[in-house]
């Protein structure tokens, strides 16, 4: 039986009459890696404040641990760590001091704070850096004390949000692993945009939009929700088109065929494709297609998230 | 309130004060900078200085008052003027274009028989103005007594506060002490807008830190940097010549007084500065209007309101500053004693507990609104 630690029920916020967050239920289980997935100004960043107890919703509830979450509570502050997307340090501190200052704001005894710091700049490979002023730092390195900072004051579940922007390729695996290395002993709610990074490393994924849950499951499921097996591009070279045409030739073999215009092909996804493939091909042309540069690809969780969402840019 | 977090911030901040050369020069070299700009702008000599006066005399009738005027003496035997000799009025009137004198005495007989006088300067030049006063209060007397009318009074100058000559230098160094005080406005500003914009603001929030402890760790370091500062002027001032005749401990207390009531009007304006240059600029402009509205360079002319304990209470009253530069100025140069200032020393930290009180409820009625996080 799984154990929820974290559960928004009916959650609404507005600021201004803008409804940033409208009626969002979720359940968050301990020990998971949970995705929580949203374009520019879906809300994500409002319900994770309502959540962490730093903003009041206009209605609903937030429950950790079964217990109603109050605006700014001592056992919720202590309970969670949130690492912004932005780096938020205090330069001319070094790194052990700034670590050791902000576990000692959670009332840790100097000891223990000093204990936790040296454990996460061993962690985080930055042991060496412990004396040097934060300002002093790479940016992959702030990165990283910047994800330590959220994590002194050993919290039950960790925000963090873009852990991954803006590193480089070295330090993007280093930070992956360590927040895999995290997941069954802490809560780790991710939020993020980059799919990939949630596909990785995410138990479970939420994606909002307009401040409303639109699903919540696996990754996996997710997938299978958008379509089973493959997807197969085909770059069309002149000819048709349409998507109604190409579904109504390949009716039978694939689940469904849409025709994206940037890059002027079709996708169709579909069980088995490669042994399929000169079966589509043949119908294809008969149809009146002229197919060129044929790919095949797996399922993404970006798939999943421009079908729910939308190719509209957001502001 | 949890006193060990408010010493945390304190440290934390001071530790920050401390490697940031820019800011460290700004807190505590500026204010030792202004004292010596002081002292050159304003000079040492005192204040009751000998005055260079001509006298162009057409008349042997008032050798008489020659003779008094090159005698005159201020209480401590320092003369009043130094009576220069010049017989044209052309080179009289070129020295007092260039400076060399104060004013220029002009004696004639007219046809009545009676001696006119006439005082000629430069009414822009501050010791003209000066040497006039102090030569009126020659001439007026000798004229009366020769004309036979009874002397109707008698000049006494008995100094209140500075019983010995003192310089401009000296007379201005409470009002600059009071003004590097103010500074620290801006200074607390700037530090709650650079928490603001680095968004270590809202680390803190995040973290157990109230509100009231956050600004009392501020307020503690910023006390302590208020405290080296004083010291630091009070030392530079010395250095320049400046004779203390008070208390340098109550002068240390009324400065951080004043000092807990910059704090508060700082956190008062770091509440609503979204980053460290806006509080600093804003900070800087509400400073300079308290230095001058206290009365720190110049007395501003305001009604009286009403009165508190025999002590006339006007509109700048409820300006801090006012207060403790009045105390400052009793207690380092009129040796005044805690009692003799404890009116201005009380309302000063009254006003200053109001500001910072206030300072207090709106950080945490903003804060409550989260208006720090969009």
């Amino acid at each position: 039986m799984t154990n929820i630690v974290l559960e928004a029920q009916n959650l609404s916020k507005s600021y201004n009459g803008l409804q940033a967050v409208k009626d969002l239920s979720l359940k968050v289980e301990e020990g998971e890696v949970f995705g929580f997935l949203g374009p520019n100004g879906a809300g994500k960043t409002t319900t994770i404040n309502m959540l962490c107890g730093l903003l009041r919703p206009d209605s609903g509830l937030v429950l950790l641990h079964g217990k109603a979450v109050t605006n700014g509570s001592k056992e919720t502050k202590a309970m969670v760590g949130v690492c912004p997307q932005n780096i938020v340090l205090w330069s001319k501190l070094t790194c052990l001091e700034q670590l050791i200052f902000v576990a000692q704001m959670y009332d840790l005894p100097e000891r223990k704070a000093r204990e936790n710091a040296k454990r996460l700049l061993h962690e985080l490979n930055l042991e060496e850096k412990s004396h040097k002023r934060a300002g002093t730092l790479s940016g992959g390195m702030q990165r990283r004390l910047n994800i330590a900072m959220a994590l002194v004051h050993d919290p039950q579940i960790i925000v963090l949000d873009e852990p991954e922007a803006g590193l480089d390729p070295q330090s993007r695996v280093s930070v992956r692993e360590y927040i895999q290395s995290l997941s069954r002993k802490k809560t780790v709610i991710l939020t993020t945009h980059n799919m990939d990074e949630a596909d990785r490393m995410a138990d479970r994924v939420a994606i909002i939009d307009h401040g409303q849950l639109l699903v919540m499951d696996t990754t996996q499921a997710l997938k299978a929700q958008t379509g089973d097996g493959d997807i197969l591009e085909i770059s069309l070279t002149n000819g048709l088109t349409d998507a109604e045409t190409a579904n109504r030739a390949l009716i039978g073999f694939a689940d469904k065929v849409s025709y994206e215009e940037n890059s002027h092909s079709l996708h169709i996804h579909a069980l088995n494709s490669i042994a399929h493939l000169p079966a589509f091909l043949e119908r294809l042309i008969n149809a009146g297609f002229a197919p060129g540069e044929v790919k095949i690809r797996q399922t993404t969780l970006e798939d999943v998230f421009i079908q729910l969402t939308g190719r509209r840019l957001r502001e | 309130m949890n006193l060990k977090r408010i010493l945390l911030v304190a440290k934390k901040t001071l530790v920050e004060t401390l490697r940031d050369p820019i800011l460290l020069v700004f807190v505590l070299g500026l204010p030792a900078f202004f004292m010596l700009i002081c002292y050159i702008g304003y000079g040492h000599t005192p204040k009751t200085a000998t005055y260079p006066v001509i006298v162009l005399s057409h008349t042997n009738k008032a050798d008489g008052l020659l003779a008094e005027v090159s005698t005159a003496v201020y209480s401590d035997g320092r003369p009043n003027f130094e009576v220069i000799t010049i017989n044209s009025r052309e080179e009289a009137e070129n020295a007092l274009k260039d400076r060399r004198a104060a004013a220029l005495l002009i004696l004639e007989e007219e046809s009545d028989g009676l001696v006119h006088y006439t005082i000629r300067g430069d009414a822009l030049y501050m010791n003209f103005i000066k040497a006039s006063t102090q030569l009126e209060a020659v001439i007026i007397p000798w004229l009366e007594r020769e004309q036979g009318k009874p002397e109707r009074f008698v000049l006494q100058v008995k100094p209140l506060a500075h019983p010995r000559p003192i310089s401009e230098f000296e007379a201005y160094v409470p009002g600059m002490m009071v003004f590097a005080i103010l500074l620290i406005i801006p200074q607390t500003a700037m530090l709650i807008g650079r928490e603001r914009r680095w968004g270590t603001l809202r680390r803190l929030n995040l973290s157990l830190l109230r509100p009231a402890e956050f600004l009392g760790g501020l307020c503690l370091s910023q006390l302590v940097v208020a405290a080296i500062q004083v010291l630091l002027m009070f030392g530079a001032a010395l250095a320049l010549g400046f004779q203390n005749r008070g208390s340098l401990l109550l002068a240390l207390i009324i400065g951080i007084i004043l000092a807990f009531s910059s704090v508060g009007m700082g956190l008062l304006l770091g509440c609503f500065m979204r980053t460290d240059t806006d509080a600093l600029n804003t900070g800087s402009a509400v400073s300079m209007i308290q230095v001058f509205l206290s009365g720190a360079f110049f007395a501003m002319p305001t009604p009286v309101l009403f009165t508190l304990l025999d002590h006339p209470i006007n509109l700048f009253d409820f300006i801090p500053a006012s207060h403790s530069m009045l105390a400052l100025q009793q207690v380092l140069s009129g040796g005044a004693n805690l009692a003799e200032v404890g009116f201005r020393t009380g309302a000063s930290l009254l006003l200053s507990l109001l500001y910072f009180v206030i300072g207090v409820l709106v950080y945490r009625r903003l804060n409550d609104k989260q208006i720090f996080y969009r």
